[in-house]
């Protein structure tokens, strides 16, 4: 019966979700009769599925990075909702001939870019673009 | 309350207030998702940023067909399982980083540490990627197995072997571990 029961687990695990045609769902249903270690094991396998089910859902973090001060609208505020194009409005600030790079893009990036201090010029321009907005 | 379609049909038509309001809607699925798949807070919340710019730049590819959220849920899937394979390259910049200065874990990390020391989540991370990735789809985001073997890129019979082998898998850890 053990050796049985190893070769038809797969299909065991078939027939719990519902995916065997009708000639093996009956050969299984025919083992699962006579085999109460099997009929135990699809029990467990209910409860991992329950188990997963019943994972709850977490909150999302608040944004991390700060908002600028101007009211943003539209695909801006999006995108400052999803806090990658603060980045490239600091670069953009910073450095106006570069180009962000893909990298910039990537979050890891994006913090590193937040964290490094303003050049002065930059520094300046960011003042200055503050009073006119 | 308009549905999700008209959401994204008002977005495609330029109107972004429209994907602020998908982005409030699905921001705690989402990151919920790549938690569970990456264990961890930090990186499902850059996990959550890049699906959802994703989903922004890709919109007009979405097929209507589909239920967005099943779309969005695939697509954070296939962000997270790049974003493990980007990581061992970010391990060590990050382990330098943590040297120079070891951040103290904010309240909002604490407490998903101990969500994560629940054993279940605990074990789901110790399952090989491809097989979380597909129980936590099927049966954590009740995707078929069809919507799962498109977002794995995965023939469906795979997808059952996966779901299969990491329900077994998970059974005899809970087993071993409850007693
Ligand atoms: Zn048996």
């Amino acid at each position: 019966m053990r050796n049985d029961c190893k070769r038809l687990e797969p299909a065991l695990h078939d027939w719990l979700e519902g995916w065997l045609d009708a000639p093996a769902r009956a050969a299984v249903e025919a083992h699962l009769r006579r085999c109460p270690a099997c009929r135990a094991k699809l029990e467990a396998w209910q409860a991992v599925g329950r188990a997963l089910r019943a994972l709850p859902q977490l909150p999302a973090p608040a944004a991390r990075l700060p908002e600028p001060a101007p009211e943003p609208r539209g695909a801006l505020r999006l995108a400052l909702a999803l806090c990658l194009p603060t980045a490239l409005l600091l670069v953009a600030f910073r450095a106006p001939i570069d180009a962000p790079s893909v990298d910039a893009l990537k979050p890891s990036a994006v913090v590193q870019t937040l964290t490094r201090p303003f050049t002065a010029p930059a520094q300046t321009l960011w003042n200055r673009l503050q009073e006119v907005i | 309350m308009p549905d999700d379609a008209t959401l994204v049909e008002r977005c495609l038509q330029g109107d972004t207030g429209a994907f602020d309001a998908l982005v409030a809607r699905y921001r705690d699925r989402v990151f919920s998702l790549a938690f569970r798949m990456l264990g961890e807070a930090s990186a499902a919340e850059d996990a959550m940023q890049e699906a959802f710019l994703r989903a922004y730049t890709r919109l007009a590819l979405y097929d209507p067909a589909q239920p967005f959220a099943t779309w969005l849920l695939c697509l954070t899937a296939r962000v997270c399982l790049n974003a493990r394979r980007d990581r061992a390259t970010e391990q060590r910049y990050l382990e330098q980083a943590a040297k120079a200065a070891p951040p103290a874990p904010t309240l909002e990390e604490r407490l998903y540490e101990r969500e994560q020391r629940r054993t279940v989540q605990r074990l789901l991370m110790r399952l090989p990627e491809p097989q979380r990735a597909a129980m936590l789809l099927y049966y954590y985001e009740e995707l078929s197995v069809a919507e799962v073997a498109r977002a794995l890129n995965a023939p469906e019979g795979t997808v059952k072997t996966w779901l299969y082998r990491g329900r077994e898998t998970l059974r005899r850890w809970l087993e071993e571990e409850l007693g």
